[in-house]
């Protein structure tokens, strides 16, 4: 008795049964059961196109898919609802072919058309943020202006099986840009009915009409059942999913009032699986009803400077945004308000890209007496008042806003105000909610600095980030970056010629130096993912890509 | 928020009570606080609290060594200790003095609850005399005007100011002000149309007394004392409706410490730092607390009859 | 009676008038251009769509004339689009009506249920622990910020002991409305909501009943005597409420703010999240109509009030 117990110590209490015994009964999937993920608002929108917040896309991406989608581990591009695609040798043709007998939840089947309907669509849409993935296809300037009425270089053919797409240059991130349809790829035949793209009308557009708000069909793994507002948005389990029906019955996205509401309800069961904020992870660890997973993402956070700001003319010197750089200790940062739960990033490309390489890098280690003396090469004076005066006189004082309900941004923001201080810039901290946020550092000149970040696609294309053309309104090169190197290499990664792996990571390596070296933004740090999941629920595996890639499979164990 | 209709009604009893403000007055009402512990304890618990904002600035640089903004961000979220002044209350997550912060806190609560109060007090008073007095469209213009901020819920208006201004604490606290006026001058009006009548009123206006001449002499010294009274209780629902306004986020912006945004900063790192969440909540209920003890108190002083009858909330 | 509540509802008119004036000065006096207020959010806006917006919206026009066609507007339903969701703001608001009206409602009844006897019992055990206690808790419980304790509820009763429900109306996947359910999840929204009045009540309860009580015709009742029970709830509480009654105003006034507050700690789907969750993404449609309606219920519910005041008093009546 006395020697069980002294073996037994440490070990959980267990039934006398062999442990591959019981492993052997209770892992046999079970279907039913309702999974709850929470959101921290009302989605805005239940269509891809037009939606540009995560509380929409995290209701729309179990209803409507892509042609393709990213492994949720390597970022490769990976077949979904196309079974095959091909890239011709020139690199200016792509031919997607889908799947055998694919069929919509309301059993109308899936096919070209519906991913051909959708990206026209896009091109009349007023409210899309998605046009730049498609312009390089032959005839989308023509149809997007309304000279025609449809897009010539898209031709759906083999009865709606195969989709062939030809381009005006080679557009090396085609297959994954493609395949999204900027987003999912919607029911044609329900959308028909209240709008209709192919008409030389650019009038109409698909962005007001009530299937926005109420999806017809879906071809995820979950049919659209119900949304209460400010209460919940209720999934349901498609049966016709072609990946097999999922073991759950309802997925439910409840909505909360802040992070750390959500993480409440995490703890107490409310909710079955969902992220939280790096400050929280500790104490969510401990709770024993939750088992953790923690992954590399493909997102960073900065300070962005404005080159263009009217207040702020110095963040058009390069020195000057170095010595904003020096002059920030981000050391500290990672400690102590990321808490080492995250990567320090030294230019665009984050760390679980392919293409990611900081060799070579300056790594802007905080010095202030280098940040200084940078300033004062730049032409800045001392004033009296220990802020310095530019070179037109004006004191060195500047704004920088950040999101409201982002703690580390607001904490950052705090932080750099007193760093800033020490190296003689003086900042007017704001914070104001994320759609004002957005809308405040839309391209023009009334803004100087900011704190955001960028959740980026695995195919490294920071064309639309920072190319020198993308500066209009609602475009996000937004800090009026312009290098004609960078433009340059931007291209190359983009449009080749040479597509290769080898190719793309040597231009964007350019790209990656030239942004360290000129300071556009002060780049700060990659969060990693903090996912935390019920015990009950099984099969969860999520990575950087995806945390739900294999939803269908995930099942309770009672 | 305001004292409001129910506050008024509560004290229409001392009308018929009401005299001439003679030096006995003031001298019963301070024999009678003398001998009240609770309403002196508040007081100088007040007075602590007054001197100590006032003082914060001598008190950061020769005693804590520390400014309010001064951050350490590497001993960030400390628990309090003994080692040195400046760790007394801990620190948050940037490593600024918790105990630095909650004096300059109190300074900034203190204002926006005080001079939100005199502001209210002001114009309560103001426009409650003059419509009491004149009567007529004046008194129906007040009127309409107070029935109709009434009607409208203050946070909801508090709102919509958040979103189309960007307000400093002095702005701020004035447009506390605005809105709290109205039970002040509800008072003020009630108390104005009843003296109006009285004798020795009557008998100043047949004299000759101009009537800005007979407001001010004859008639604000009378109301005077309860209308001090409702000042108090308004500061410390001032500084509530601060801390309500900074927890859903359009009130005092940091880094500008408030007990009220001290307070929503500490929600939010409870799992990091739990000894954040105390310091600026005591901070508010006692001051509240002792305001409305206070309120109370001089309440009793000034007028034994009216024992329990003000004091509303809100 | 019925010749009284039509004047009541008359008298209403000019204050919702003021409410609307005043909301409508607001938007206009601030620095912040209309017209960025109705696009936030929006990319793909042209110059000429702004001039367009400006011209719909009548901003080139004179004030009074811009403040008749925003009425003209409003008396036809029209509260404006939500930027945020694209759907009528009126709509958006209505839906939560209920929901904010269930909690209020309730936590009125709560007030008066809990904070009467309270009254009473601080009078009639005047000077006793339990007068005492009675002050101690009314005095605290003005003092205390209603989202701090809505915070410490959640944290104590809902967090570490899973007594109560960390929010929202109803578990996932029940829906009703008169079921244990909806009352589990009431409990901690309506106790922090009434803790404000029911410090309240009980203070001018107590003065009133102590003021009845003295008079000359309880003492005749007691004379006659009937028991202590019955001199209180038939004489006493009946006078004593009437003031009482004239309190409902600050009660509910109190109410409308609190419920922001309340239904944010909450996470209640009340029309004061709606509220603040606009506010956040400037959704000024939508903070703008509920202003108005929040005021519009506000004033009706003094209507009631004052028609309650005349049924408890008389007197009301005959002037």
């Amino acid at each position: 008795m006395l020697v069980a117990t002294a073996c037994a110590g440490g070990e959980p209490p267990t039934s006398g049964a062999s442990p591959t015994a019981s492993a052997a009964t209770t892992d046999k999937p079970v279907a039913g059961g309702r999974v709850v993920a929470g959101a921290t608002g009302d989605p805005k929108t239940m269509q891809p196109i037009i939606s540009t917040d995560t509380q929409s896309s995290f209701v729309w991406q179990w209803l409507y898919l892509g042609l393709t989608r990213t492994n949720y581990k390597t970022g490769e591009t990976e077949s979904s609802l196309a079974e095959k695609f091909e890239q011709s040798k020139d690199g200016l043709t792509l031919t997607y072919t889908l799947r055998d007998n694919l069929q919509w939840s309301d059993g109308t089947p899936f096919t070209g058309e519906d991913w051909r309907y959708t990206v026209h669509s896009v091109a009349r849409s007023a409210k899309t943020v998605r046009k730049s993935t498609f312009q390089d296809i032959v005839g989308w300037a023509d149809y997007r202006d309304g000279k025609t009425n449809s897009i010539s270089g898209i031709t759906v053919g083999s009865n709606g099986k195969t989709i062939e797409i030809k381009f005006a240059k080679v557009f090396c991130p085609a297959t994954a840009a493609m395949g999204g349809a900027g987003g999912g790829i919607l029911p044609s035949a329900a959308f028909k009915k209240v709008y209709d793209p192919y008409t030389t009308d650019t009038k109409q557009n698909i962005d007001d009409n009530p299937l926005n708000m109420n999806p017809p069909a879906s071809m995820g793994p979950f049919v659209f059942k119900e949304f209460k507002p400010g209460i919940q948005v209720t999934l349901g389990r498609n049966d016709k999913y072609f990946r097999g029906a999922p073991l759950l019955d309802e997925f439910v996205i409840k909505v909360y009032a802040d992070a750390t509401a959500i993480k409440n309800a995490l703890v107490t069961g409310e909710v079955t699986y969902g992220t939280v904020e790096a400050k929280d992870y500790e104490e969510v660890k401990k709770v024993d009803s939750l088992k953790d997973f923690r992954y590399k993402t493909s997102t960073y956070n900065y300070i962005g400077w404005n080159a263009k700001a009217a207040k702020a003319p110095w963040l058009a010197n390069k020195q000057v945004r170095q010595a904003l750089w020096y002059g920030i200790n981000v050391d500290a940062i990672m400690q102590k308000i990321v808490f080492g739960l995250g990567t320090q990033v030294y230019a665009h490309t984050p760390p679980p890209s392919w293409a990611y390489d900081e060799a070579g890098l300056n790594k802007y280690k905080n010095d202030v007496a280098k940040a200084k003396s940078l300033l004062e090469q730049a032409g800045a004076k001392m004033g009296s008042d220990g802020i310095y005066r530019w070179t037109d006189g004006s004191t060195m004082k500047m704004r920088i806003e950040t999101n409201q309900g982002n703690n580390a941004r607001e904490t950052i923001l705090q932080f750099a105000q007193e760093q800033y201080k020490q190296i003689g810039i003086q900042i007017d901290p704001l914070l104001e909610s994320f759609n004002a946020l957005l809308d405040r550092t839309d391209p023009g000149t009334d803004f100087e600095g900011f704190i955001i970040g960028w959740s980026l696609g695995a195919d490294p294309d920071p064309y639309s980030i920072w190319h020198s053309s993308q500066q209009g309104k609602g475009q996000f090169n937004n800090i009026g970056y312009n290098s004609p190197t960078v433009d340059q290499a931007l291209l190359e990664n983009r449009n080749g010629p040479d597509c290769s792996q080898t190719a793309r990571k040597a231009a964007l390596k350019k790209v990656d130096q030239a942004l360290n070296d000129e300071a556009p933004y002060t780049f700060l740090y990659s969060a990693d993912g903090l996912f935390f999941a019920n015990k009950q629920l099984q099969s969860v595996d999520p990575s950087t890509y995806s945390s739900t890639w294999n939803i269908e499979k995930w099942w309770f164990k009672k | 928020m305001a004292a409001t209709d129910a506050t008024v009604q509560q004290l229409r009893v001392p009308v018929a009570e009401t005299r001439r403000v003679s030096a006995g007055l003031w001298s019963d009402a301070v024999w009678r606080l003398r001998h009240d512990p609770t309403t002196l304890v508040a007081m100088a618990v007040l007075v602590v609290f007054v001197t100590l904002a006032l003082g914060a600035d001598f008190l950061a640089t020769s005693f804590f060594h520390r400014a309010f903004s001064q951050q350490d961000i590497l001993s960030s979220y400390e628990k309090p200790s003994l080692a040195e002044p400046w760790q007394w209350l801990g620190t948050d997550e940037l490593g600024r003095s918790q105990a630095v912060r909650l004096l300059y806190g109190a300074r900034v609560s203190l204002f926006v609850g005080g001079f939100g109060a005199l502001t209210a007090l002001v114009i309560g008073l103001t426009a409650g005399v003059t419509a009491g007095y004149f009567r007529g469209w004046w008194d129906d213009v007040v009127v309409w005007l107070v029935t109709t901020l009434n009607s409208i819920p203050r946070l909801y208006l508090l709102l919509i100011v958040g979103i189309l201004w960007r307000l400093e604490p002095f702005p701020f606290a004035m447009f506390l002000g605005l809105l709290g006026w109205l039970g002040i001058c509800n008072y003020a009006r009630g108390q104005t149309i009843s003296l109006r009548e009285r004798e020795y009123v009557l008998a100043a206006r047949t004299v000759g007394c101009t009537p800005l001449r007979l407001m001010v002499r004859h008639i604000v010294p009378n109301i005077l004392p309860l209308i001090i009274v409702l000042g108090m209780i308004e500061i410390g629902q001032l500084i509530l409706t601060e801390s309500a306004i900074s927890f859903i986020g359009f009130g005092i912006q940091p880094p500008t410490p408030s007990w009220g945004n001290m307070l929503t900063n500490a929600a939010q790192y409870l799992s990091k730092a739990p000894h954040l969440i105390f310091p600026p909540g005591l901070a508010v209920v006692v001051t509240v607390l002792c305001l409305y003890l206070v309120g109370d108190g001089l309440r009793d002083a000034l007028d034994p009859r009216l024992r329990g009858a003000i004091g509303t909330r809100r | 009676m019925g010749r009284f509540i039509a004047r009541r509802l008359v008298q209403a008119i000019p204050t919702l008038f003021g409410v609307l004036l005043l909301t409508f000065l607001l938007s206009r006096l601030s620095p912040s251009d209309p017209v960025k207020l109705m696009l936030y959010g929006n990319t793909e806006v042209t110059q000429e769509d702004r001039a367009q917006l400006y011209h719909a919206l009548g901003l080139d026009k004179p004030l009074p004339v811009q403040f008749a066609e925003w009425l003209w507007q409003l008396a036809h339903l029209d509260f404006g689009n939500s930027i945020y969701y694209h759907r009528p703001a009126l709509d958006l608001i209505l839906e939560r009506v209920p929901n904010s009206l269930q909690l209020s409602l309730l936590a009125f009844v709560f007030i008066v249920g809990v904070g009467i006897p309270l009254g009473v019992i601080a009078a009639l055990r005047r000077g006793r622990i339990e007068d005492h206690g009675i002050r101690v808790f009314s005095v605290v419980g003005h003092a205390v910020p209603e989202f701090w304790l809505g915070l410490i509820f959640v944290l104590t009763f809902a967090v570490q002991n899973r007594w109560f429900p960390i929010g929202s109306m109803n578990v996932v996947g029940t829906d009703c409305t008169l079921c244990w359910d909806r009352a589990w999840h009431l409990v901690g929204p309506v106790l922090v909501l009434s803790i404000a009045g029911i410090a309240n009540l009980p203070r001018i309860l107590r003065t009133e009943v102590l003021e009845v009580i003295s008079q000359d015709y309880v003492r005749t009742a007691r004379s006659k005597g009937l028991s202590e029970q019955a001199v209180v709830a038939v004489h006493v509480l009946r006078n004593a409420l009437i003031p009482v009654v004239t309190s409902f105003g600050t009660i509910l006034l109190l109410f409308f703010s609190g419920q922001l507050i309340i239904e944010r700690v909450f996470n209640w789907p009340g029309l004061g999240r709606l509220t603040f969750e606009a506010a956040v993404s400037k959704d000024y449609p939508v903070v703008q109509g509920a202003i108005i309606i929040a005021s519009t219920l506000l004033i009706l519910s003094y209507i009631i009030r004052d028609i309650a005041y005349a049924w408890v008093d008389p007197r009301i009546k005959v002037k």
